[in-house]
């Protein structure tokens, strides 16, 4: 019997020990080493750090109103994205399980996006949004082309949630695919035969047996959403007017542009605290949701 | 039984395997730091160069071979780093991978890098080779020479000398109400006035600078007094005309202001599709890709109804600083003198940059902007850069204030306040 056990935990180890290690090397020490660093005031360059116990937290709450702003932006943009995300991708992962010759190639011209280079990405949007929308404006004459999509404030966040959507919609539809084909097609049978509509289908059945995809785009979009910043870094700089300044670029920037390495980690710190009981909130409404078959 | 000990022995390995990663690097490190004397062993010596920009990359490439070729075993490494130069640069201080040589912005940026530097105070011999104005970016509070300086970049504004004579300019205008005046017969010739570029945080927080400038006190006075509290936003003389300036350039210029980015606003310029931008004379060898004809020339920028007030400002921007705990400090000392100083190093200048190098030089130089400059540099025209020495995230943090008065959502009384607020963060 103890033998059995000591394999168990044997293999256990084997399968488990070197991905521990590695998170620990790569993320977990690092974490600390950010804890540490958040009660420093230090510039990030020189080997002298003054110990300034929490006078780093203390700025953050008394006295940084762009941190807060980039908060407010983040949770409004994760709003926005995380329900626009899922909700077409949904939309499109239901079409596309149908078995069809053309859905697969269809299924490809969506996932595209995903993998294409973000800088090639920005260079796609930044010709959309200047010379394309300029002939558009010309044929047309509707106002909606002139506008100045990334000079405004207002608009240059549609235009980040748009691209966002745009490029990621792919991946959360192969999920939302992977999950529909997996309800047994008598279930949807008997709904049809019982009378229920199209929508009470989808509604009553498909939503229910792909709770855990939900759930899992759900967290991912969030995450994402949360942890904004190559977007920003290539295709706006958090502009115009600090309009698009997401966290993780404000935490950037005040780290490596602004030299305060000490209240960029202690910012960093704040964030993660507050993500953690978002996704950990998230996860609970969602996972109670799940049923079997 | 025998699936355990398979088990184990993987388990081991691989956890060997790791362990010997980090040990190897570690173990390394501490040899390095042992073979100090490296100009006398036999083996191949690394100098390890970081170069934060890449201008006149081929006249570089040319100079490294050659001090290769002077000096038999050494091998200069170089990291060319033109976009986000101080985060790669930051990193490897940080993991101990200090360059034996490299360049920083001068000013605030630099001296957050003096304590690694080489002293050069008493090499007087190497100091002497160079312009004294230029050597004084390069000091640390207490007036130590702790970076050297590599070439003068001027900025202000640059125009195009086809497009003014066009509009039938004939006398550069010198004050606010000469620079409106030149903007309305540009735009009754159809033309441009302005292409500014609106969506760089930089190019903004650099324009405003030369209404901060108060030619009696130079940039560093400035810097001071704002510091003090003895200039204020408000009681600055010519502060209040940025906002004279900007609402000039958005009314003479695209329809989009804020989505013209830096290239956008060259591209213009060089291709005679606008007739005025606000940049410097790092920008010739992109100029020169977009139009090689194009006629352009520096214009000092008018801040206020005194013709002696226009400023062009001038400074050797960057700064090469030689880590004094390098392993052949003495080599290093020489690449930095080498690069800076010689023949090849200033046909790398002249030539390959095109811009007025740092050290006493009779080589003429190739970029038309800097020649252009030499001229006002010559009449004790120019003043040095507030921008560089202002308090650290300067560029973006004024940036998004004017952003904000171009888009309509600030006041200039609320930028002026803010930009004060900033100060005294």
């Amino acid at each position: 019997m103890k033998r059995k056990k000591l394999k168990d935990f044997l293999i256990f180890a084997m399968f488990v020990f070197p991905a521990v290690a590695f998170v620990l090397f790569a993320t977990d020490i690092p974490f600390f080493m950010n804890l540490y660093y958040s009660f420093f005031n230090w510039n990030g360059v020189s080997r002298d750090m003054a110990f300034v116990g929490f006078d780093n937290f203390i700025k953050i709450f008394s006295n940084d109103g762009l941190f807060w702003k980039s908060v407010q932006f983040t949770l409004k943009y994760a709003v926005f994205y995380v329900v626009i995300v899922n909700a077409i991708a949904f939309v499109i992962a239901l079409v596309l399980s149908k078995e069809k010759k053309s859905s697969s190639v269809v299924r490809a011209f969506y996932y595209v996006p995903y993998i294409i280079s973000l800088t090639a990405i920005g260079l796609i949007w930044k010709f959309i949004l200047g010379p394309g929308f300029g002939a558009l404006y010309d044929m047309t004459g509707w106002e909606f082309f002139d506008w100045s999509w990334l000079g405004t404030g207002k608009l240059a966040f549609i235009v980040v949630v748009v691209m966002t959507v745009w490029q990621n919609v792919g991946f959360y539809m192969v999920n939302y695919i992977a999950g529909i084909v997996t309800i047994p097609k008598e279930l949807l049978e008997a709904a049809q035969i019982d009378g229920a509509t199209r929508f009470q289908t989808v509604w009553k059945i498909t939503v229910p047996l792909i709770m855990p995809s939900i759930s899992i785009c759900m967290l991912t979009a969030l995450t994402f959403a949360f942890k904004l910043f190559d977007v920003i870094m290539v295709f706006t700089k958090g502009g115009p007017a600090n309009a698009t300044m997401s966290v993780a670029y404000n935490i950037y920037q005040e780290a490596f542009v602004n030299g305060k390495y000490g209240l960029a980690t202690a910012k960093s710190l704040v964030f993660v605290a507050f993500v953690l009981v978002v996704t950990v909130i998230q996860l609970r409404v969602t996972k109670g949701k799940e049923v079997e078959a | 039984m025998k699936r355990k000990v398979v088990a184990v022995l993987m388990c081991v390995t691989m956890v060997g395997m790791m362990l010997a990663g980090c040990g190897s690097s570690s173990g390394s490190t501490g040899e390095d730091a042992k073979s100090d004397s490296g100009n006398e062993s036999k083996e191949e010596v690394v100098l390890k160069v970081f170069d934060a920009h890449a201008y006149g990359l081929e006249q570089y490439e040319e100079m490294v071979q050659q001090f290769e070729e002077e000096h038999s075993g050494v091998k200069i490494e170089v990291q060319h780093a033109p976009n986000d130069y101080d985060t790669l640069l930051q990193a490897r201080v940080n993991s101990g991978d200090i360059p034996d040589v490299f360049d920083v912005e001068a000013g605030t940026k630099a001296q957050s890098y003096y304590e690694y530097a080489y002293n050069w105070t008493d090499d007087k011999e190497n100091t002497d080779s160079f312009h004294e104005d230029a050597l004084a970016g390069g000091t640390d509070a207490e007036g130590k020479i702790m970076s050297l300086p590599w070439t003068y970049e001027n900025m202000g504004i640059i125009y195009n000398k086809d497009l003014f004579a066009e509009a039938g300019i004939t006398e550069l205008p010198q004050t606010m109400d000469e620079l409106e005046a030149a903007c309305e017969k540009l735009d009754a010739a159809g033309i441009t006035a302005f292409a500014l570029a609106g969506k760089e945080n930089w190019v903004l927080s650099q324009l405003v600078t030369h209404f901060m400038m108060d030619k009696s006190l130079d940039a560093k006075g400035v810097v001071d007094k704002i510091g003090s509290g003895e200039l204020t936003f408000d009681n600055m003389p010519n502060f209040k005309n940025v906002f004279r300036f900007l609402d000039l350039a958005v009314k003479y210029g695209p329809a989009k202001p804020l989505e013209v980015d830096w290239e956008i606003s060259e591209n213009m310029l060089a291709n005679n599709e606008a007739a005025m931008i606000h940049m410097g004379d790092w920008c010739q060898s992109t100029l020169d890709s977009f139009n090689p004809d194009a006629n352009l020339g520096f214009l000092p920028c008018p801040v206020s109804d005194k013709k002696e007030d226009t400023t062009l400002l001038s400074s050797c921007n960057w700064t090469y600083i030689v880590n004094k705990d390098s392993e052949n400090l003495e080599l290093a000392k020489e690449y930095c003198e080498f690069i800076l100083t010689s023949d090849m190093g200033q046909y790398w200048m002249c030539d390959g940059v095109g811009a007025v190098p740092a050290v006493k030089s009779d080589k003429e130089v190739q970029g038309k902007l800097a020649n252009d400059a030499k001229n006002y540099v010559a009449e004790g025209k120019t003043n040095g850069w507030i921008h560089t020495i202002a308090p650290t995230g300067y560029g973006d943090a004024v940036g998004p204030m004017i952003q904000g008065y171009i888009s309509g959502d600030l006041t200039a009384e609320e930028v002026t306040a803010q930009m004060q607020a900033f100060w005294e963060s």
